[in-house]
């Protein structure tokens, strides 16, 4: 007997944490389009190993990463693979939105944000704020513009597109809808982001 | 020395000078008001600069934030240069380099020596141990700003390492607004290219004239 296939609602401009499990498949959502999704790993087994986009930069040599591709630890260790992707745009830049992101550079207090999203369950995990790594943030769109600055601009993303991770090692994740609401980023709607594990003895069949 | 309307709360300090041997790393402290130099002083050095708080654990130099805060991949003269709390540091005002990175990570022993570079020590390591002699507490050893470092980023995101070119001499300097320990490593980067350790030398004065 398998087990079913997983699935977790994030709500809009909230967070879910999870496991999974080496073998397993990982699928995240865009469930109306247009929303970004932050998204990071902690190795289960070793806390102070983390999904790095710093150090996949460096393993990858670029921003930006193609179905094929792993997403590596911060030493250096393959977490995820990407075996599929309906969008091909993700950012690995931008750190998560957090209070001052929205209290310095927007005017806003108490807003809600990826860190505070992401680290609420991480740290049922016995988890500092500090130890929420630096997240990959999925559909997020950040094109590099002719003199090397960010472009900020909305998703490419469409209702129903996805990517999908082999998953490499037994990992914590988080993932947050991103609750931007004042920049171009989540087209000025923040929406619902959908996650799907296929168990393990799926994968291999 | 900032140009403050009330008689300033510190006395001017005098010029400090803290030479980087090749393959180590050294700290400055600095006090608000103060000008940060960073100079090269062989060809081809990086230094992956660091920056924390005295007063607050909780507070360092964050090139993530630094990079969001301008909305750039690239470092370039007169972005500020933010905390983890998105508030200013300083400023890069001079830069006869102009190639920085803003992107890669810093280098470990271990990567180092599955990379060809045995033997050498890591930047993390070796910043590690200042951390360790000053008595600092941060929950965490940040990623660096990479100055002198020389890499592409192309508009399809890809970062193509580059031949350094940095020259004996080439330097930045900045005028700093928050008192932060820096901690600056000549260490093997372990990036093709930027991978042959030069020796720095930092300074701090109360105006850029006095260094």
């Amino acid at each position: 007997m398998t087990d079913p296939v997983q699935t977790l609602t994030v709500k809009a401009g909230h967070g879910r944490t999870f496991e999974v499990k080496a073998g397993q498949r990982l699928t995240i959502i865009d469930v109306e389009g247009q929303q970004a999704a932050d998204f990071v790993a902690i190795v289960a087994s070793n806390h102070t190993e983390k999904l790095s986009p710093t150090h996949t930069r460096r393993q990858l040599r670029t921003l930006f990463f193609n179905v094929g591709d792993a997403l590596y630890s911060s030493l250096g260790r393959p977490l995820l693979r990407v075996v599929e992707d309906t969008v091909g745009v993700h950012d690995a830049n931008v750190p998560a939105c957090d209070d001052t992101r929205f209290t310095v550079d927007f005017n806003v207090l108490g807003h809600r944000n990826c860190l505070d999203n992401m680290h609420m369950g991480l740290a049922l995990y016995g988890l500092s704020s500090f130890d929420v790594p630096e997240p990959f943030n999925l559909f997020q769109n950040g094109p590099v513009t002719a003199d090397c600055r960010m472009q900020v601009t909305d998703p490419t993303s469409k209702a129903g597109d996805y990517i999908t991770f082999d998953v490499l090692e037994d990992l914590v994740c988080a993932v947050s809808s991103c609750p931007q609401d004042i920049i171009p980023g989540n087209g000025l709607k923040v929406t619902d982001i959908a996650i799907s594990i296929l168990p393990a003895t799926l994968v291999a069949a | 020395m900032l140009l403050l309307k009330e008689p300033p709360a510190r006395a001017a300090l005098p010029p400090h000078i803290i030479a980087v041997p090749a393959g180590e790393s050294r700290a400055i402290e600095v006090k608000a008001g103060q000008i940060l130099r960073i100079e090269a002083r062989q060809p081809g050095a990086v230094a992956s600069m660091f920056a924390f708080s005295r007063i607050n654990d909780d507070v360092y130099m964050s090139v993530h934030h630094t990079r969001v805060f301008s909305n750039s991949y690239v470092l370039q003269a007169g972005m500020r240069i933010v905390s983890n709390r998105r508030r200013a540091l300083m400023v890069l005002g001079k830069d006869t380099s102009g190639k920085h990175d803003l992107l890669l990570p810093a280098s470990t022993t271990a990567y180092l020596a599955e990379h060809g570079y045995a033997g050498q020590t890591g930047c993390v390591e070796s910043v590690g141990a200042v951390i360790a002699t000053l008595g600092l507490k941060p929950p965490k050893i940040p990623d660096p700003i990479n100055l002198f470092m020389h890499v592409a980023l192309h508009r399809d995101g890809r970062i193509e390492p580059l031949p350094n070119t940095t020259r004996a001499g080439d330097f930045i300097a900045c005028r700093v607004v928050t008192d932060m320990v820096f901690i600056v490593s000549a260490c093997c980067t372990g990036i093709a290219g930027n991978d042959t350790p030069g020796a720095l030398e930092l300074s701090t004065a109360e105006e850029l004239d006095e260094l």
